[in-house]
C-alpha cells in the first residue's frame, strides 16, 4: 500500500516526516545526527550548545523511572561551546536536516553563538532553548519573562534571515503569553514543551538524588502537560504559527492526539530509551499514522487542530 | 530477581578490602528478592551521594556478594576509597552488554592495570559455567608489582598466569602486547581455536587490535572500553559515543568485538570530556 504524504512543511522549511529528534538525546555528535537522521527521523535537533565549554552537573544526572516511563534529567547544558561543535557539524551528511539548537544568557550571547555557525552546512533551523529548567541564568531563566523573550527573539531574527524556533518551558502560569511575546518577535514557530521541573529523593540516603539536586522531567507522564500547552497555543494562533510539540510521544496514538491539539510536527526524545536505535520505533511511529490518515481519508494538514471547535 | 536497578539502590558496604594503597573491592550483600542477574563486563554506576556516580565493573558476583573493585585516580575515586564497612552506595546497573561468551574454544584474558577487574568477574564466570573447562591462559601486565591485582586468589585457580610489569618488577619486563605477541607465535598454531578477551587502557587495547589483526583474531577478540565518561548509561544522552559508527559505550558497548572496533575511527586515538569535546590520547 502507498504510504501516505507525511512531508510536513514548517514555514518554508520542508522535511520529509513530521518526526523530529529532540534536543538532548542522542545529539551531541554528528555521527548520532547522521544515525538518527538515517533512521528515519524527518529532521534531528543538536543538543543546546552555548557561548562556552560547560561540563554540566555532577552525576547522577540521567535517571530513568520504569513505573512511569519517563526520565527525570539535570545534564545542566554541558556542551563543548559553540567554536567546538561547529567543527564537530563540519562532518554532518549534508543530506541530513537538522537544527542546532542553542541557548546564552543575554541577547548578545545567543547572537554571538548562531554567528559560530555562519559558515556552516546550513541547518534548517536555530532552536532557542528559552526553558532549561536546571542550568543557572541561562534557559528558562530567559524563557519566563516576555518582554525578555521579546528582546532576544527580536535581536536575534533582525541579525539573521534564518528560521528561528523558540523552544518554550511549561513552568510558568500561561505558555501563550511567552509565546505571543516570541511570535509577536518574529518567531518563526513554537516548540512546547521543554522539561517539567521535577526532583527526586533517596529514602535510605536521605537527600535527593540528582547531582544538581533538582532537575526537569520528560517522557510518558508528561504528555498530558504537552498536549496542553500546544492546545493553548493553537487557541491563541490558529494555524498561522507552525507549533512544534514534544513531551512524552511514546506511541503513534500520540502524535495524532498533539496534531489534533494544534501541532504541525513533533518531537521525540524520551522513548527512545526503550529501543536500541530509533529505527524500529519510528517506522512503528509512521506506519501508525499512516494508517490512522488512510483510515480516516486525512491529510497531516487536514488533523492539524480538528480538535479545536 | 529484578532485571536492573533504575534508580540508585543503596546498600551498604559489607566488606572493605585494599587490594593495594590505592585499590579496593567493596562487597555488598544483595537482599533476597532484589538479585539481578549480571553478565561479565557489565557495569554499575556507583552513585556517592551528594557528591557524584561513577561506571564501574563488577569485579566478582557469588551468591548474593556483589563486588567492584576502584582504583584511586580522581577525586571521585579517591572518595570511594575513603568509605568504610556500612557506608551507603547506590547501585543503579547493570548496563552495557557484557562478554559474548562463547565457552567453545580456548581463552585468553588480557588485563592492562585495573583492567583486570571485569576480566576477574569473567574468569571465575568461565571456569563455574563451562562443563568442559576451558584452558585459560590470563596475562596480566600493570606498571610495576604492586598493580598486579589478585595474584594470590588466581594460583588457586586452574589457569595459566603470566605477569607483565613495566619497571621489570615481577614477571616479564614490558607490555602485555609484547607479552602477547611471543605467546602468539609460540601458541597459536590454529588461531581460529582461541577466543581473546581483553580490558585496559585503550592505547593497549588498540595495540592487542594490531596484534590479533596480524593473525586473523579480531573477530575471536572482544574488548572492554573502560577509560570513557558516561552519563546516563542507558544510550540516550549522547556523551559516550565513538564517531562515527555512532555506537555508545554505555550500551552497545563497553565490549566490542575487534573487527567492530577496527572500523571505529575513536578507537585509542579520541575520547570524550564531559562538556562533549573531543580529547586526543596522543
Amino acid at each position: 500500500m502507498m504510504m501516505k504524504d507525511l512531508k510536513t512543511t514548517i514555514g518554508n522549511v520542508e522535511i520529509r516526516n513530521p518526526l523530529i529528534l529532540a534536543s538532548g538525546i542522542l545529539g551531541s555528535t554528528y555521527s548520532t545526527l547522521n544515525k538518527a537522521f538515517n533512521e528515519g527521523f524527518g529532521a534531528v535537533t543538536t543538543k543546546s550548545i552555548g557561548i562556552q565549554p560547560r561540563e554540566g552537573n555532577p552525576n547522577p544526572s540521567v535517571l530513568y523511572l520504569p513505573e512511569i516511563n519517563s526520565i527525570v534529567n539535570a545534564v545542566g547544558l554541558a556542551n563543548p561551546g559553540c567554536t567546538k561543535f561547529s567543527e564537530e557539524l563540519q562532518y554532518i551528511d549534508p543530506n541530513v536536516k537538522f537544527i542546532i539548537s542553542v541557548f546564552g544568557s543575554s541577547p548578545d550571547e545567543l547572537v554571538s553563538v548562531i554567528d559560530c555557525f555562519r559558515m556552516q552546512t546550513k541547518p534548517i533551523a536555530f532552536e532557542l532553548n528559552l526553558s532549561c529548567p536546571h542550568a543557572k541564568k541561562v534557559g528558562m531563566a530567559l524563557g519566563t519573562d516576555p518582554e525578555v523573550v521579546e528582546e532576544v527573539v527580536k535581536k536575534v531574527k533582525t541579525t539573521f534571515h534564518i528560521p528561528i524556533w523558540v523552544k518554550l518551558t511549561p513552568n510558568i502560569s500561561d505558555i501563550t503569553e511567552i509565546g505571543e511575546a516570541a511570535v509577536s518577535a518574529g518567531a518563526d514557530a513554537l516548540v512546547a514543551i521543554n522539561t517539567v521541573k521535577a526532583l527526586l529523593i533517596d529514602i535510605e540516603v536521605k537527600k535527593p538524588i540528582l547531582g544538581n539536586i533538582k532537575g526537569g522531567l520528560s517522557g510518558k507522564a508528561i504528555k498530558p502537560i504537552g498536549l496542553r500547552a500546544i492546545y493553548d497555543l493553537f487557541e491563541s494562533f490558529g494555524s498561522d504559527i507552525p507549533l512544534i510539540g514534544l513531551g512524552g510521544i511514546s506511541q503513534w496514538e500520540d502524535v495524532v492526539e498533539y496534531f489534533l491539539a494544534g501541532a504541525s510536527a513533533v518531537q521525540i526524545g524520551s522513548a527512545l530509551h526503550s529501543y536500541s536505535s530509533p529505527q524500529v520505533f519510528i517506522a512503528e511511529l509512521l506506519n501508525g499514522l499512516d494508517s490512522y490518515l488512510t483510515r480516516e481519508n486525512l491529510s497531516l494538514e487536514e488533523l492539524r487542530g480538528m480538535a479545536h471547535g | 530477581m529484578v532485571n536492573r536497578y533504575d534508580l540508585p539502590y543503596c546498600l551498604p558496604i559489607s566488606r572493605k578490602h585494599f587490594e593495594n594503597e590505592s585499590t579496593i573491592s567493596i562487597d555488598f550483600s544483595i537482599p533476597e528478592g532484589k538479585m539481578t542477574r549480571v553478565i561479565p563486563g557489565q557495569y554499575f554506576m556507583l552513585w556517592l551521594p551528594a557528591e557524584d556516580e561513577i561506571p564501574i565493573a563488577v569485579s566478582h558476583y557469588q551468591k548474593n556478594i556483589m563486588s567492584f573493585t576502584i582504583r584511586g585516580v580522581g577525586p571521585t575515586t579517591n572518595n570511594f576509597i575513603k568509605k568504610e564497612i556500612n557506608d551507603l552506595i547506590g547501585l543503579r546497573g547493570p548496563y552495557g552488554n557484557g562478554f559474548d561468551l562463547k565457552y567453545s574454544k580456548k581463552v585468553i584474558v588480557v588485563a592492562g592495570g585495573i583492567g583486570i577487574a571485569p576480566l576477574r568477574f569473567l574468569i571465575y564466570h568461565m571456569i563455574s559455567n563451562s562443563s568442559n573447562p576451558n584452558r585459560i591462559i590470563l596475562i596480566q601486565g600493570a606498571k610495576t608489582e604492586t598493580e598486579l591485582l589478585f595474584r594470590e586468589e588466581f594460583r588457586k585457580l586452574p589457569i595459566t598466569t603470566e605477569y607483565c610489569t613495566e619497571d621489570g618488577s615481577y614477571g616479564f619486563k614490558g607490555l602485555v602486547s609484547e607479552k602477547i605477541e611471543h605467546i602468539f607465535s609460540d601458541l597459536i598454531r590454529t588461531p581460529s581455536d582461541w577466543e581473546i578477551y581483553s580490558c585496559g587502557p585503550e592505547l593497549m587495547l588498540k595495540s592487542i587490535l594490531t596484534i590479533t589483526q596480524d593473525y586473523n583474531l579480531s573477530e575471536y577478540t572482544q574488548f572492554c572500553l573502560a577509560d570513557r565518561f558516561i552519563r546516563c548509561g542507558f544510550g540516550i544522552c549522547g556523551s559516550c559515543f565513538l564517531d562515527d559508527l555512532g555506537l555508545s559505550i554505555c550500551q552497545d558497548g563497553p565490549i566490542f568485538p575487534g573487527n567492530i572496533l577496527a572500523k571505529v575511527k575513536d578507537f585509542g586515538k579520541f575520547g570524550r570530556n564531559a562538556d562533549g569535546s573531543k580529547y586526543s590520547f596522543f
